[in-house]
């Protein structure tokens, strides 16, 4: 008895030295971000939690949401979105096409109703906004999105403005960043931006070469960014400040857009370095040029690794930026 | 060291008082007190503290010097984001108003106002550490509320509970924002940092001890133990707004953020070079941090020889060469300008005319 009893204590002293030691591979919290809803002003909202971070805008004249999450997790973001408001949603802009971006769109979109109805279609939900390569992505031969995903209204300009909700919505064009259809949108009364994966908080940045995303296209939205967002200044003891709602991660301010952005021009800079010198690719990830900010946000496997993040910058260095379309 | 074993020193030591009567019956009461406190027990701490600048001069003074990661348990990962860290970082115009960590404190000349807010009760509801232009307020909730989530805004004071254990309050700080540990030479801490610390007050001296955790940056808890000396005089702590200032005109809208490349840092060596520091000692390696390491230099470390204009400032800091207050009383330096200072360390005031 005494014995089985030891035996049990030591096979968990050793799940517990196996849960804490420092050689199993370290999970990011947040890579399991629960599902909850936020309020992060007395209009505005996030649900996290169901694939992209969805940021809900009510008011009187009903939802804007800025993503709509995943397809997976769209009952859940709909309950959500209900237990906010029971007013309708109006819009749906979508920050790139990502499917955990855009998964959602059809079933939320089903659920609202259009400012202004579509007369072309019998049905009666609301609008999906997009920049235009977001919904050629979305439709193009290779695309496997239902068609009750794609954007309804596409944009081509460098914004695109709305006053909703006692509010001016303006949705920024960020392309060539994450992707060739990214954009930001920024609540300015709410004085809340939306940053779709320009800012991921969880990882380096996701840069799709392969889908117009590009190193310079994300610094150059990280700068944009930090003009846009207002820090705690000269009161820096007062909460009042611009709030950040990034694609993934937590609610943020000024201070993490510095640091990432910071953090992106250093690995940006250590790897043009490298890049100057004349190194191939192996050589350049074989010197690790992320040293320092590996550990907070780099994988080591999954969708988007370190490696994967050193070839994107890597290929924007030698190559350029992709020609805008 | 573990931080459980860290964590009951400091409540064997600076904790209850009741610990320094010893043995017998004192002490029985001492560890009841300590192992059950009454919810209600607290001990006041309201008022402005300053710091005891004779206390670990350097670093709450003039600061440590470039490449200087004594006494840091850093990971590889932490040593190499530091040594990327040029001290033109925090003069760029998006971080010179940005906060330090909140618990900076620890290392620098400034003091700070503590104050309590009751419920309707009376009962403290929350302790607050005042912030100022580079540190935000730390509320210290007393009253059982949840941690946030994750997915919740990090802040400057970060999210913050506290308990009596004896006389001394405890604190779990969660919820911070990225920041240099120590000021100026980029030592640093992520988002998923902890701190606890642990606030003991006997008559006019406040204790603080802080344990820092990082996931990413430290190996082993970073302990830190300062003194405040209670002044009634202090008033309101610097608690002044923050303004920024062009401070490096030639970076101004290009969107350049200074650094040094990975293996570039000129500074890397600076305390090998001036005062025989071992690199590993130097570079903030865990095992460096104990007493035991100073067998392992028994009879190869030698003393540099004199303070001198090669190693400047190490016997009075930078404040007192520029004859500016604040530096540390009964400090002799050999560099040349301390010959004009004062008995206190002090320079001399100036005859009336």
């Amino acid at each position: 008895m005494k014995a089985r009893f030891f035996a049990a204590l030591a096979a968990l002293l050793a799940m517990g030295a196996w849960a804490g030691g420092g050689v199993v591979a370290q999970q990011h919290p947040a890579d399991t971000a629960p599902f909850e809803t936020i309020q992060i002003r007395s209009n505005v909202y996030v649900i996290f939690g169901g694939g992209a971070n969805v940021t809900v805008h009510a008011g009187e004249d009903g939802l804007i949401l800025v993503d709509a999450g995943s397809a997976a997790a769209a009952d859940r973001v709909l309950a959500a979105v209900k237990a906010i408001s029971t007013r309708p949603i109006r819009f749906i802009i979508s920050t790139s096409a990502d499917p955990d971006h855009v998964g959602g769109n059809d079933a939320l979109a089903k659920a609202g109703k259009a400012v202004n109805p579509d007369g072309f279609s019998e049905e009666d939900r609301a609008t999906v906004l997009a920049h235009e390569n977001v919904l050629l992505r979305m439709s193009g031969n290779e695309a496997t999105f239902p068609s009750g995903t794609w954007p309804t209204e596409t944009f081509t300009a460098r914004q695109r403005s709305m006053y909703l909700n006692d509010d001016a919505v303006q949705v920024l064009r960020a392309i060539g960043a994450h992707s060739d259809g990214d954009t930001i949108v920024h609540f300015r009364r709410a004085d809340v931006i939306a940053t779709g994966d320009v800012l991921d908080l969880r990882t380096f940045p996701v840069i799709d070469p392969e889908r117009g995303g590009s190193i310079q296209g994300e610094l150059a939205a990280l700068n944009r960014l930090l003009e846009l967002v207002v820090p705690a200044m000269p009161l820096v003891l007062k909460p009042g400040r611009t709030l950040v709602v990034p694609g993934h991660g937590p609610i943020a301010d000024y201070a993490e857009v510095v640091e990432y952005r910071d953090m992106v021009t250093i690995v940006t800079d250590n790897i043009a370095d490298l890049v100057k010198k004349g190194m191939t690719i192996e050589q350049v990830k074989q010197a690790n040029p992320t040293a320092g900010y590996r550990a907070r946000w780099g994988r080591e496997s999954g969708p988007w690794t370190t490696d994967m993040f050193v070839e994107a910058v890597y290929t924007g260095l030698k190559n350029g930026p992709p020609a805008k379309s | 060291m573990e931080s459980r074993t860290v964590r009951r020193e400091i409540l064997r030591t600076v904790g209850s008082g009741q610990w320094a009567v010893g043995s017998g019956r004192w002490a029985v009461i001492a560890i009841l007190l300590v192992a059950s406190p009454p919810a209600y027990a607290q001990y006041e701490l309201t008022g402005a503290y300053t710091a005891v600048m004779h206390e670990d001069y350097i670093e709450r003074g003039p600061g440590s010097f470039l490449g200087d990661f004594t006494g840091m348990p850093l990971s590889d990962e932490g040593r190499a984001k530091a040594l990327l860290y040029t001290s033109n970082q925090p003069s760029t115009i998006e971080r010179q108003c940005l906060a330090q960590s909140a618990g900076v404190f620890q290392y620098r000349p400034v003091g700070m106002r503590i104050w309590s807010e009751a419920d309707a009760t009376g009962r403290v509801r929350a302790w607050i550490i005042g912030g100022d232009y580079l540190r935000g307020d730390i509320t210290i909730w007393m009253d059982g509320r949840p941690r946030p989530s994750i997915n919740a805004r990090h802040t400057e004071g970060g999210f913050a509970t506290g308990q009596w254990e004896g006389d001394t309050l405890a604190v779990h700080v969660t919820h911070l924002k990225t920041a240099w540990i120590r000021r100026g030479v980029g030592i640093p801490a992520s988002d998923e940092t902890t701190i606890d610390m642990y606030f003991t007050r006997r008559e006019n001296l406040l204790t603080i001890t802080t344990i820092q955790e990082d996931p990413y940056y430290l190996t082993e808890p970073h302990v830190v133990s300062r003194i405040f000396q209670f002044n009634p005089r202090a008033g309101d702590a610097d608690r002044a707004p923050c303004n920024t200032a062009n401070e490096i005109p030639s970076l101004e809208d290009t969107a350049t953020v200074p650094h040094n490349l990975p293996g570039q840092n000129p500074e890397a060596d600076f305390m090998v070079r001036t005062f025989n520091v071992p690199a590993e000692a130097a570079m903030g390696r865990a095992e460096t941090l104990y007493p035991e390491y100073r067998r392992t230099l028994k009879g190869t470390y030698t003393l540099p020889s004199a303070c001198s204009e090669r190693a400047p400032g190490y016997c009075c800091g930078w404040i007192e060469r520029q004859g500016l207050p604040g530096g540390a009383p009964n400090l002799t330096c050999n560099d040349g300008g301390f010959a004009e200072l004062g008995p206190r360390g002090r320079r001399k005031p100036a005859p009336d005319r």
